[in-house]
């Protein structure tokens, strides 16, 4: 006898294989539908003889003795999400395998994640037979990890959200929607903390919904991008921006303008009446050229005894940087003190790699602003 | 501490077997659809004049030779393989122990020798996976054969273990295992006339 499940089965087997022999009627032969057709008859052919092979699961009315045993007779196993959960990271790992390794990587631990809690489920499932014991056990194997890890979890969206809309909203009403934010989470909190027994699960609902709503706004506030000054600041990369032009910028603001004396100076550079020198120690007389160790920190001190404010620009060669495809990146190696008035003095330590004779540019320290104030560096 | 009874003992339900179906069936499927794939890419390649064949399809580089001995080994190895995983069924049911591990040993090992088999296939025809379209797809269908292969030898594994490791009347893991190596070499068969012989 033919299975009500094998019936259905054949059926759309064979309806599958007039959708084939259709398709190649129509379409004068195209394989793309015939074969893709035939391989889902052969499936569903297939599938109907393996319930057909297994009797759809189901015993004989008059086989007495397989009754205890039927698939009907059993007690249903628990509802559980973790096999979707773990099919949802398996094709999340598959998606980042050709997209982004971000995404890998969270398919990965997301993986691991759900398999564990499959495990652990299917086992605590057989711990006995009372359900409610059984998710006790469970309860009592994973809860350790489980809280702190979902605590995390959420506390990284609403640190992530938080910092998607301050980073979207300028400063002015930024300043405005976090006040007010921080005083209705005030205010809610007095509420619950003065209302005694007050219901658990209105509380959740309402922390809840805060949830979404904040990782939504944080979501929308991301894909909307970052407030113009941000996105103008990264363009230009300030880190990669020295200020050591001849003009004051904002890191000249409130710089310190005295040394240590316990700084180990290498050389101190003066400036003084438009004129540049070094001294050092063991020399006489004002240098005009320097000796610097190799591969070692070197500590220069400027002291400016000109009218004006200036700074000392040491340059000692340049790197560069193979980012393969015929594509190079040159950084020029610099270092600067920020502008000191007359009196000042500032440091600055720098650690020269090469000698000056492997470098295409000599090393120099000079004073923008100053002309022919400049003093040739020597490394050995 | 709770003292209960422990959970009656679930009786056989085949659900290895029928998983194990169900995930035959869905291989199947995106096998399929790769292949018809595969052969729409060959329908609508552009034409070209060999020197033996006169005029063809331009859907395989010219200077690509496919080693020949290795695929149809291959497809020798997979039948060899069946035979070896229904021996281990038989031994099985018959709780023949010595002779279920054989034949376990000798269905992995001949999976292996398929797998290792489409590597040399792989190194010898010197296939760059971004070359071009023919480069990309030998490789979408031959890399989810070789999975679905190491899938075959992981399962044979775990059936293995399990029934040498004192299991010996949970036989169901041990036929679905089976019906596996059944369906790779079907699959294979398909695949290695689309992609190895219909060149």
């Amino acid at each position: 006898m033919i299975t009500t499940g094998s019936k259905f089965l054949y059926g759309l087997g064979s309806a599958t294989s007039i959708a084939a022999i259709l398709w190649f009627i129509a379409n004068d032969g195209g394989s793309i539908g015939v074969v893709s057709l035939a391989f889902l008859a052969v499936a569903l052919f297939f599938m109907g003889a393996i319930a057909s092979f297994v009797r759809d699961g189901h015993v004989l009315s008059t086989d007495t003795d397989a009754h205890a045993s039927s698939n009907a007779a059993q007690r249903n196993v628990g509802r559980s999400w973790f096999p979707v959960g773990t099919a949802f990271s398996a094709g999340m790992v598959a998606i980042g395998l050709v997209s982004s390794p971000g995404i890998f990587k969270v398919g990965i631990c997301l993986l691991f994640a759900m398999l564990g809690q499959w495990l652990i489920k299917n086992w605590s499932d057989r711990a006995s037979s009372d359900v409610a014991y059984n998710e006790k056990v469970r309860a009592w194997v994973v809860h350790p990890l489980e809280i702190p890890v979902g605590g995390a979890i959420i506390l990284a969206i609403i640190v992530l959200s938080f910092s998607r809309i301050m980073l979207s909203l300028s400063k002015e009403s930024g300043l405005i929607v976090f006040s007010v934010m921080a005083a209705l989470v005030l205010t809610f909190g007095s509420m619950v903390s003065v209302r005694r027994g007050a219901n658990r699960r209105v509380i959740g609902a309402v922390a809840g919904v805060v949830l979404v709503a904040l990782s939504g706004t944080g979501i929308a506030f991301a894909l909307d991008g970052e407030r113009h000054e941000l996105v103008e600041a990264a363009a230009e990369d300030h880190f990669a921006h020295r200020a050591c032009g001849e003009e004051a910028e904002e890191t000249d603001e409130d710089a310190a303008r005295s040394v240590s004396a316990k700084s180990s100076v290498a050389a101190t550079v003066i400036l003084r009446d438009g004129r540049l020198f070094a001294e050092m120690d063991g020399w006489n007389g004002e240098l005009t050229s320097i000796t610097l160790q190799r591969s070692n920190p070197s500590t220069i001190l400027f002291v400016n005894e000109d009218d004006h404010e200036h700074r000392m620009v040491v340059e000692y060669g340049k790197i560069v940087e193979d980012l393969g495809g015929g594509v190079s990146k040159d950084t020029v190696l610099e270092a600067c003190t920020s502008l000191i008035t007359k009196g000042g003095t500032q440091a600055v330590s720098i650690v020269i790699p090469k000698p000056s004779f492997a470098s295409e540019e000599p090393y120099s320290i000079t004073v923008p602003g100053v002309e022919g104030a400049s003093i040739e560096i020597q490394v050995p | 501490m709770l003292a209960l009874p422990p959970a009656p003992t679930a009786p056989a339900r085949r659900q290895v077997f029928v998983g194990t179906a169900l995930a035959i069936t869905a291989a199947t499927t995106l096998l399929g659809g790769m292949l018809a794939t595969w052969l729409q890419f060959r329908a609508d390649a552009p034409l070209r004049e060999s020197p033996r064949r006169g005029l063809i399809r331009d859907w395989m580089p010219e200077k690509i030779v496919v080693p020949e001995v290795a695929t149809n080994m291959m497809l020798i190895g997979l039948c060899v393989v069946c035979i070896m995983a229904q021996w281990a069924v038989y031994s099985a049911k018959r709780a023949d122990r010595t002779h279920a591990g054989l034949a376990f040993g000798l269905t992995a090992l001949f999976g292996l020798m398929v797998v290792n088999a489409q590597v040399f296939t792989w190194t010898q025809m010197g296939v760059a996976a971004n070359d071009g379209a023919f480069h990309t797809m030998f490789y979408a269908i031959t890399g989810t054969m070789t999975l679905l292969l190491v899938v075959g030898i992981v399962f044979t594994a775990v059936a293995a273990f399990r029934f040498l490791g004192g299991r010996t009347k949970e036989l169901e893991v041990v036929s679905a295992s089976a019906l596996y190596w059944y369906f790779l070499t079907a699959a294979f068969t398909a695949v290695w006339f689309v992609v190895y012989v219909q060149k």
